[in-house]
């Protein structure tokens, strides 16, 4: 008996101890739920798997009727294959930008499949459609593609230079605002003559040094490595990882106005990063989304980024070009930022 | 040197600091001592500026915090309760650090070591300090500015008698720099043996106020006048 009630007031104490705290209630219960959601609007709610192909035609017209007959219903393997109709040069940007994994020139004789043998997506969408296509008698050959930017690294690595910048800011700054805070020694810098605005500026700084330095470590590793090379302008992509820091700092700054214990601190800063990691095509293009989503994805400061820096490194942008992507980002930096530092609390 | 003039600070219904006047003068150690609850870390931050009084003055030095801030951050050394040092630092580190902030030269955190006995720890991480040593260097940051005033919040708890000792005799130093000291404790005997003032707060009323001397002798003892105007023994 003595037992059991030290038992019981132990639960006690861990569900009082769950429940009064709402940052984890959100982590335990909310946030898996919305991860879930997310996740299968990309992946779970389908049927069937799908992937999208591209085909040098200027329309359907031009497309044999029987091969998307076969598609959908002669196959036993239930697999959706969705097609867009592009000229070459469209193909290869929406290959470049992760919207297709591969396309084909049914013009051709026997027909052409072009795509990044090393991408493993790609080449099982080559041989679903190469099954489809053994309903007919057509030869088909492969294009390797392995031409700069349009490999699976070339969709990967701005992507991860993108998600760089947002991890090194969120943590860097946005937890070390926190941690300072939880020490109190926030409070007892707060109680000098130092300028808050310049501790502000030091942390983006800051920031930016230790964000160069890993830009130019796997930009240097996907060189070395893979043979990527910058196609664009490099004025350009200082100015969007200049506008990208800024941004995500200013994020940063905001999530951390309040938070003073670790449990409120790390929901709210993973409760920013993981949506973005999720929605914003770093590993795998948000053409896997829903169409509705679209537009609300790429608002996001992560995906503006992420395609900002592969238009740059695979698709030859020059500055001018980039400037708008930039802009956007810097507002969203200046607007955080400055919300972040009106309601920040030293104390 | 410090002036409390009839302040109060509410937090809903709860009145943390009721109608509290205080002048403590220049060179005077004070101790405040009250139990827990009492208001004394209200009183405190309201006079180190971290919060506002809902009603009342408080003027340092004659300067208030909303007109004057910048000469009263540099007029004021403070020690919160709880303070943790920066990970990865060295205690140099962290001294140059918080000099900065006040314009002193790197030369003054080697002064300030030598003065807290520490010279010798100078490029050690603050973590690998024992609590003593801790607490000395959160000590050495509120002096890294020569501050006139000196504000600690309960700076020895948690420290053995040692620790508390070596602290005690760093703070009896600084007395010689004419320097005014405002300090809470939980300990009598850090009251009595620093400070030649005692302020007694309950329930956010100054309680008692007087010399060292003049409280024993009328109570028989600061712990038998503290049991008196609190109800409660001086540890709770």
């Amino acid at each position: 008996m003595y037992k059991i009630r030290i038992f019981l007031a132990l639960m006690q104490m861990h569900m009082k101890k769950f429940f009064k705290e709402p940052a984890v209630i959100f982590w335990a219960l909310i946030f898996p739920i919305a991860m879930s959601w997310l996740l299968g609007m990309a992946f779970g709610t389908k049927t069937s798997p799908t992937c999208s192909v591209g085909v040098l035609a200027s329309s359907h017209s031009q497309w044999p009727s029987y091969f998307e007959t076969l598609v959908h219903k002669k196959t036993p393997v239930k697999a959706k294959v969705i097609f867009h109709f592009f000229n070459e040069a469209q193909a290869t940007t929406a290959l470049k930008r992760g919207s297709i994994l591969l396309y084909l020139d049914p013009k051709k004789d026997p027909w052409v499949y072009s795509f990044d043998l090393k991408n493993t997506e790609a080449m099982q969408a080559y041989l679903l459609l190469e099954q489809y296509h053994q309903y007919q008698p057509c030869d088909s050959r492969i294009i390797p593609l392995s031409s700069l930017g349009s490999r699976y690294i070339d969709f990967l690595v701005p992507g991860l230079m993108a998600m760089g910048i947002l991890s090194s800011c969120l943590w860097g700054i946005g937890w070390s605002l926190i941690d300072l805070r939880m020490k109190k020694m926030l409070r007892r810098m707060g109680a000098t003559p130092m300028p808050k605005w310049l501790f502000m500026v030091s942390h983006i700084v800051a920031r930016l040094f230790f964000s160069g330095i890993e830009m130019v470590m796997l930009y240097l590793f996907a060189h070395g490595v893979f043979g990527m090379v910058m196609q664009g302008s490099f004025a350009g992509f200082l100015v969007l990882f200049f506008a990208g820091n800024i941004c995500f700092s200013g994020i940063a700054i905001l999530m951390a106005i309040r938070a003073d214990n670790a449990t409120v601190g790390n929901g709210l800063l993973n409760a920013v990063m993981m949506p973005m990691l999720f929605l914003s095509g770093i590993f795998f293009s948000y053409t896997n989304y829903p169409g509705w989503m679209h537009p609300l994805i790429k608002a996001l400061p992560l995906t503006l980024l992420a395609d900002g820096f592969r238009h740059i490194l695979n698709e030859g942008f020059l500055l001018a070009s980039i400037l708008p992507t930039a802009g956007f980002l810097l507002l969203y930096g200046i607007v955080a930022m400055a919300l972040g530092i009106k309601w920040f609390k030293w104390n | 040197m410090i002036d409390v003039i009839q302040v109060t600070k509410k937090y809903g219904d709860t009145v943390s600091v009721n109608n509290v006047s205080l002048k403590i003068l220049e060179g005077e150690f004070v101790a405040l001592l009250g139990p827990n609850g009492a208001g004394k870390t209200t009183l405190v931050e309201m006079i180190e500026g971290f919060q506002p009084p809902d009603s009342g003055a408080i003027y340092i030095d004659g300067k208030t915090w909303r007109r004057d801030a910048p000469a009263l951050h540099r007029l004021l050394g403070i020690s919160l309760q709880e303070t943790k040092l920066i990970d990865k630092l060295s205690v140099y580190d962290t001294l140059c650090l918080f000099g900065s902030f006040y314009g002193e030269p790197k030369s003054r955190s080697d002064e300030v070591l030598e003065i807290l006995g520490l010279s010798h720890k100078k490029n050690t991480c603050v973590t690998k300090l024992s609590g003593g040593q801790r607490q000395k260097v959160i000590l050495g940051l509120s002096w890294i500015h020569r501050p006139k005033i000196l504000i600690l919040d309960e700076p020895t708890v948690g420290l053995d008698p040692n620790s508390r000792q070596e602290l005690w005799t760093l703070l009896q130093a600084f007395k010689q720099n004419g320097v005014t000291l405002l300090l809470t404790t939980h300990y009598m005997e850090e009251a009595s043996t620093l400070c030649e003032r005692i302020v007694m707060m309950n329930q956010g009323q100054l309680v008692a106020d007087g010399s060292l001397e003049t409280l024993v002798a009328t109570h028989g003892g600061l712990d038998k006048l503290f049991m008196s105007v609190t109800g409660r023994s001086f540890d709770v």
